[in-house]
């Protein structure tokens, strides 16, 4: 064997300079020392050129002989441990494709730099050699780290392997680790090893049948590494052979011909994979110490064990969660944030005081830990916390007092019915017990809701007045007659004791002269028996003055939020009752919350705000936090988006006590209860148990939560009502159900709100004898389409239909939600063009004329002024204001308009010195600019030229006329054209104010089983009609008057 | 408890468990809390949930559980048998 010694490659000349870790240490001391050197440099010494170059000349037989065999064909070189790879160096692209791996990242990246400049078909690595996985290769040319320790599961067992900590075959010693690696991932491997290893080869179980030679190079080829070390190099290949052994003094001696062979990339691919173990951190980070002790805490409602030993921690926390909860189906929701094992109810307080005896389940939880093998060492302060929450909770799920116009069958009593047709108790259950059609049926009755036990099954059927009525036929005699009946008593009857020193602390807080008609102090003391509630007095009956006595008994620092332009109302009302001006303030500046007052007003835009540019996520609401006694928000019901910023700042203020304002608790839909309810009521707790992000609390789940699910899941199944809205949509699938604004279970809602809404309406016996409520009356109009106009607003509500079938085609297909803002936009362009078509609809031509609406609306205003009346127009448009307003003036009466583009000097002006005591006669307003906050007793007719969206937004326009000043009968005129979206508008309302009357005023529902009709259906039906009384047919109707149009 | 079979291999080390699953290259590590053996089961627990479904078999007879941790247990019948 002659071979020439390989020339070095171009390639590879840049690397020549990487110095090994090894080359760079200091030298070590001692044996212990070397170890640590060891652990520092990573045994990392590079083969010497001289070296490296002999070793490839070894293995240049077999590589030549393997290209021969396939021309076209590459031998795969592998290096286990390939450093700077300078055991690569001699490899041409053209004839190799290079691998190797090594644990020290840097050199890897700039062998791999380079290889892939030159051009190789390479797999390098970074990667521990316990790490590798490598078959496929031709020739192994190693030079592997001596005599480091492997300790890790990953190794791959064999000869070399023994017992390591991680259990049988997880250690092993560097360098016949990876020359067993080697052996067993290339045909041919040329290893440089310690001699003294070397010398333990032949014979050798795992490597002696594949020795073929052994040239010992002596202790100082690695001078240059600044290692001695005693090194020979070792050559195995397959097959039978007596090994060579020599000790050679020079590298370029003549050796003998080898019987060694290796493969082409033809004949076996080359393959290295890196294996890992799975990242994963430990939940437990004790250490097992054999303490037993478990110490046990509460944050708030979080239950908290701290443990000592980590032994204990597992089997404690083992059997307290039991079990991963399994995965649910799509159908079955998801489970609630968080809720992730069957056992982790039990660390939620709340729900250990959902329990029927609370101390009897902590003591149960106690048991538990102990059984387990803890020693539960429970904070003291535990107990006195689940019992003083207790009896805050038995008070404050005490419903509010409530006294109700009750239709039907009078109050609370009992009475007999027969079904109409046979009735189940539970529908949804096998085997349910039946009433059936002539069975006499004994019902209670209270509150609005009638219940029968059932004679067999006992089960009850609980069924709302309208359900009743549709479903049995009344058998005894009932007073009928609307009565005012109590639904639920005050709690001052339950709480005689406490109501009583409420009362005291009302006198000595000057809280009882602020609130000083019977029923508005009855109620402020009802409210502070608990800690939180809604006051829903209707408009006009006093929340102002309630805020202020809640405040004033609240504690030492108290807030009332309001909206910003509501300040100086509150403000003289603070004047008016007498509170002493150093008692209070408005927070304008950080420094007013360095200096809390009794009573602070802030507005909601300032609490959200930041208190300064610097300071981004600083607000006026994180300055407060934690700071305040009670806390009043005005409006409540614009709690209603959890994740606006006003939202988010008013629960950051966090207070003790909370306490909601808003005369219409419903706004727009019957769900707008909620977040103003869990605002007051908690997030999933005892008392309030829709969660937001915890789940529908219930006592079972305690024990289990499989039955766990989202609150606002449980809420909508339960009270939010979806319907199908147009059979034409159902038919074509491109429909979908949508909420319309009815109530679903509407004796559980009513349950639900009682200890939280403290409803009162000006027509109440006990309020009644204090406010004298303006009687007044609507009118209502159906107008007559011009024809041009009604072909103009034809065109723009088929664009309109058209585009939102494709859309909800589209969105059909996607899965995705119709844009909102774009649907509003097109509903907002119908809107425009049955009001307001003067304003341009984009993409249509103007329509210039006046509408038969427009006409009429000026006509009532001209007429209404005629007749002595200052008159109110309300619309939505402040240009539809000023071109009613122009009209008005050109027929001869006085008209103003009001609208949200004047400043607020300019109208407060107007409003008092032109319209209140001047001659203005009409005035055109705009609904955004009298909805809250203003008293206008001397109009007494209101024109709604066009109409809301929300019956809050009409209450409030008419509350403007309707205060307790009001001298004569107030008229309110409401007009439609027909088949528009006044007729949608109107039964939009309709449906709102029968579902809102319904859950907080205690109203019958009558609207149950009335149709919600889509836009779509009411535009059909209408042109329809119209057709029909011309005889025409639709299509051809709508046709004729587009082209008139 | 059902237990699923063939799960895959269990490795004890000193206090170290390693797990290696059929189909799956990459074994778990924990390491070992504690053991406990009683007249029925001998049982160790582990620092970490490494297994995925409660009743996972492994080597030797060890069955997996816990919710929060894994513990291997194993019967004592099952320990006699190898």
């Amino acid at each position: 064997m002659n071979e020439t010694a390989p020339h070095p490659s171009d390639w590879y000349a840049p690397l020549r300079d990487v110095r090994s870790l090894g080359s760079m240490a200091r030298r070590p001391g001692s044996l212990a020392g070397l170890h640590l050197a060891r652990q520092e440099h990573l045994s990392q010494f590079f083969t010497p050129d001289n070296v490296a170059a002999f070793m490839w000349r070894l293995a240049q037989p077999a590589m030549a002989a393997a290209l021969e065999r396939a021309p076209g064909s590459r031998v795969a070189v592998f290096d286990n441990s390939v450093g700077s790879g300078r055991l690569l160096q001699f490899a041409d692209p053209e004839r190799h494709v290079i691998g190797g791996a090594d644990i020290h990242a840097p050199t890897v990246e700039q062998l791999v730099d380079r290889a892939t400049s030159a051009g190789f078909e390479m797999e390098l690595r970074t990667l521990a050699l316990e790490d590798q996985r490598a078959s496929g290769w031709g020739v192994g040319l190693i030079n592997p780290p001596f005599s480091v320790h492997l300790e890790s599961p990953l190794l791959v067992g064999g000869e070399t392997t023994c017992a390591g900590r991680f259990g049988p075959h997880t250690s092993a010693i560097s360098h016949a680790y990876a020359l067993e690696r080697a052996l067993d991932a290339c045909d041919l491997v040329i290893a440089l090893l310690p001699t003294s290893f070397a010398a333990t080869l032949k014979g050798h179980a795992a490597f002696g049948e594949k020795l073929k030679a052994i040239y010992r190079l002596g202790g100082s080829v690695f001078k240059s590494e600044t290692a001695v070390v005693d090194v020979s190099v070792a050559v195995f290949g397959a097959g039978p052979a007596l090994p060579v052994m020599m000790d050679l003094v020079s590298l370029d001696a003549d050796l003998p011909p080898l019987p060694i062979r290796c493969s082409n990339t033809h004949e076996r691919p080359p393959e290295l994979r890196s294996i890992r173990v799975n990242p994963s951190e430990p939940v437990i980070t004790l250490a097992p110490t054999g303490t037993d002790a478990v110490r046990l805490t509460h944050s708030g409602r979080k239950l908290q064990l701290h443990f000592r030993c980590g032994l204990v921690q597992a089997k404690v926390m083992n059997s307290l969660l039991r079990s991963v909860l399994p995965p649910r189906l799509p159908e079955e929701g998801r489970y609630p944030v968080g809720v992730k094992y069957a056992g982790q109810g039990v660390f939620d307080l709340e729900l250990v005081l959902a329990q029927p005896d609370p101390l009897a389940a902590w003591g149960d939880i106690l048991e538990a830990v102990r059984a387990a093998g803890g020693r539960p060492l429970p904070d003291p302060g535990i107990l006195g916390y689940l019992r003083r929450r207790r009896r805050l909770y038995d008070r404050a799920a005490t419903p509010l007092g409530r006294v109700a116009l009750i239709h039907g069958p009078g109050a609370s009593g009992n009475l007999t019915a027969t079904p109409k047709e046979a009735i189940q108790c539970n529908p949804a259950r096998w085997g349910s017990g039946l009433f059936l059609p002539g069975q006499e049926v004994s019902f209670a009755y209270e509150g609005g809701v009638y219940t029968a036990t059932h004679p067999t099954s006992g089960e009850v059927l609980s069924l709302e007045e309208s359900a009743f009525l549709r479903s049995f036929r009344m058998l005894s005699e009932v007073s009928s007659g609307p009565q005012w009946t109590t639904i639920h008593d005050s709690r001052e009857i339950k709480y005689p004791e406490l109501a009583k020193q409420i009362r005291l602390r009302l006198e000595r807080t000057g809280g009882a002269a602020v609130a000083s008609w019977t029923y508005q102090q009855a109620d402020v003391v009802e409210m502070l028996v608990a800690r939180s509630g809604i006051v829903a007095f209707q408009m006009g009956l006093g929340k102002t003055r309630a805020a202020i006595a809640l405040c004033l008994a609240g504690g030492k620092r108290n807030l009332i939020c309001v909206e910003a332009h509501l300040i100086d109302e509150i403000l003289t009302e603070l004047r008016a009752v007498g509170v002493p001006a150093d008692e209070y303030q408005v927070i304008r500046s950080p420094e007013d919350c360095a200096n809390l007052r009794r009573i602070n007003l802030i507005s909601y835009s300032r609490l959200r705000m930041p208190i300064s540019d610097a300071h981004a996520r600083r607000t006026y609401a994180s300055l407060l936090r934690r700071r305040i006694a009670t806390m009043v928000c005005d409006e409540a019901h614009l709690l209603r988006n959890r994740f606006s910023a006003q939202t988010r700042a008013v629960y950051m203020v966090s207070p003790k006590r909370r306490y909601g304002m808003t005369g219409t608790p419903i706004a727009n839909m019957p769900r707008d209860l909620l977040p103003q309810l869990q605002w007051v009521g908690g997030d999933g707790t005892a008392i309030q148990p829709f969660g937001f992000y915890r789940p529908y609390l219930t006592p079972d789940l305690l024990h289990s939560m499989h039955s766990a699910r989202r609150g606002t899941d449980v809420f909508r199944d339960e009270h939010v009502v979806t319907e199908w809205v147009t059979a034409q949509f159902e038919e074509d699938f491109t429909g979908g159900k949508r909420e319309v604004p009815k109530l679903a279970n509407l004796a559980a809602l009513r349950a639900w709100t009682a200890p939280f809404i403290k409803r009162r309406i000006a027509q109440e016996p006990e309020v009644s004898s204090y406010i004298r409520t303006p009687a007044y009356d609507v009118l209502h109009h159906e107008l007559s389409w011009d024809d041009n106009h009604l072909g103009y607003w034809l065109t723009i509500a088929d664009d309109f239909a058209a585009w939102y079938r494709d859309m909800r085609a589209r969105s059909g297909d996607s899965g995705k939600q119709i844009n909102l803002v774009a649907l509003l936009a097109r509903i907002g362009a119908v809107l425009m063009a049955g009001n307001y078509p003067q304003y341009g609809i984009k993409g249509f031509p103007t329509y210039g004329q006046m509408t038969s609406k427009q006409r009429f609306t000026v006509e009532r205003a001209v007429s209404c002024a005629q007749d002595g009346h200052k008159t109110m127009v309300f619309v939505e448009n402040p240009g539809l204001a000023e071109c009613l307003a122009r009209s008005i003036n050109q027929q001869g009466a006085l008209a103003r308009a009001f609208h949200g583009k004047m400043s607020i000097t300019e109208r407060n002006q107007l409003l008092a010195k032109g319209f209140r005591r001047g001659p203005v006669e009409v005035l055109v307003c705009t609904y955004g600019v009298v909805q809250t906050g203003l008293n206008i007793p001397e109009a007494s007719r209101g024109i709604f030229g066009s109409r809301a969206w929300t019956t809050k937004t009409e209450m409030q326009a008419r509350y403007r006329m309707l205060r307790p000043q009001q001298t004569q009968r107030c008229q309110f005129e409401t007009l439609e054209l027909p088949g528009s979206l006044d007729t949608y508008q109107a039964m939009m309302l309709a449906f709102k104010q029968d579902a809102s009357g319904a859950a907080v005023d205690y109203l019958t529902p009558e609207l149950d089983d009335a149709e919600f009709l889509h836009l779509d259906t009411v535009v059909e039906r209408f042109v329809e009609g119209l057709a029909a009384r011309r005889g025409l047919k639709s299509h051809d109707l709508r046709e004729k008057l587009k082209h008139a149009a | 408890m059902q237990h699923k079979k063939n799960t895959g291999r269990v490795v004890l080390g000193e206090d170290t468990a390693t797990f290696y699953r059929h189909g799956v290259s990459s074994p778990d590590v924990a390491k070992i809390l504690g053991r406990e053996t009683t007249q029925e089961a001998e049982t160790i627990y582990l620092d970490r949930r490494v297994h995925f479904d409660d009743g996972a078999e492994f080597s030797d007879g060890w069955i997996a559980a816990g919710a929060f941790v894994t513990q291997l247990t194993r019967p004592l019948q099952n320990l006699a048998q190898l």
